[in-house]
């Protein structure tokens, strides 16, 4: 009986030995559109946007329009770790902004991205 | 009793010593919301109930926002090798689930195309040996790992123009085979 109980405890501490695994990284410019921004329509020139956000990840030319758009990168990556179950999650979110503005620089219209209430 | 705790416990011991590791990978790439099905007429419509695209491809006549999210799931079955005791061996499987949205505008901003769609394909079955307390993945899922056009897309300005048919990266990490040794 003493063996087939120190067999039990030794199973359960084996099940019971554990490890998290943790880690994140980031690339891409900084998101500063989700700090409190003052942003309207027909009035804000490209100029405040560039000296809100700083450079934008890119530019491009739609007609005479030109747009500017930001991303943020964010990985983040969990883990359990048992001897005899593991669970990884890795998720990754593209937190992202875009400015279109009109031949005089004046902004036609703003958006971001929209965020994850939870994960899928 | 005393019997059937005996073989209760000699079984709980089989299974812990056979299978090591199981493991439950799952990754996320981006996030598109659920959204009713709607017609917009033009681009403000599609931002203010999409937000901002993940990628934008601009035409001659027209531009498109693309929305795209993939979660992939790779359960692993770890099985213990005899005789290497910290080490195991894992089959796995993926599979990935796609939700695309796609918007293709006129220069004036006018809707001309739109499309939704979701979709699951399967990446594969695979098998590793690995260290027990380390989860390795079975499938390659680089392809889902390159970096965001728009994050290269300064650096790629500062290529030489000479040089932009091979990328830089390509040649310094021996990407392109058909460039080493050969005279160009």
């Amino acid at each position: 009986m003493k063996r087939i109980n120190q067999s039990l405890v030794a199973i359960i501490l084996l099940c019971l030995l554990s490890g998290c695994v943790n880690y994140s990284r980031d690339s891409g410019v900084e998101n500063l559109w989700r700090q409190p921004q003052s942003f309207t329509n027909g009035t804000t020139t490209n100029q405040q946007v560039l000296t809100a956000l700083g450079p934008p990840s890119q530019v491009l030319a739609i007609g005479k329009q030109t747009l500017y758009y930001y991303l943020k990168e964010q990985v983040t990556r969990e883990g359990l770790i048992l001897l005899i179950y593991n669970d990884t999650t890795e998720i990754s979110i593209f937190d992202r902004a875009m400015f279109i503005f009109d031949e005089q620089g004046i902004l036609i219209d703003f958006s971001y991205s929209k965020l994850a209430d939870n994960t899928e | 009793m005393l019997k059937q705790l005996n073989l209760l416990s000699l079984l709980s011991l089989l299974c812990l010593l056979m299978l090591t590791s199981c493991s439950m990978v799952k990754r996320q790439y981006g996030h598109v919301g659920t959204v009713k099905p709607f017609s917009p007429k033009d681009y403000h419509q599609v931002l203010t109930t999409m937000g901002a695209p993940d990628s934008i491809a601009v035409l001659n006549d027209a531009f498109i926002f693309a929305y795209h999210s993939v979660t992939i799931d790779e359960p692993q079955l770890g099985l213990a090798i005899p005789s290497f005791d910290f080490f195991k061996f894992t089959l796995g499987s993926a599979t990935a689930i796609h939700n695309y949205h796609f918007y293709a505008f006129s220069l004036q901003g006018k809707t001309i195309n739109l499309q939704q769609n979701y979709w699951q394909n399967a990446l594969g079955d695979s098998s590793t040996i690995g260290l027990i307390f380390v989860v390795e993945e079975t499938v390659d899922l680089t392809s889902f790992e390159t970096p965001r056009a728009a994050n290269l897309w300064g650096e790629r300005l500062l290529f030489d123009i000479d040089l932009i048919e091979f990328s830089f990266q390509d040649i310094i990490l021996a990407r392109r085979l058909d460039l080493i040794g050969q005279d160009y």
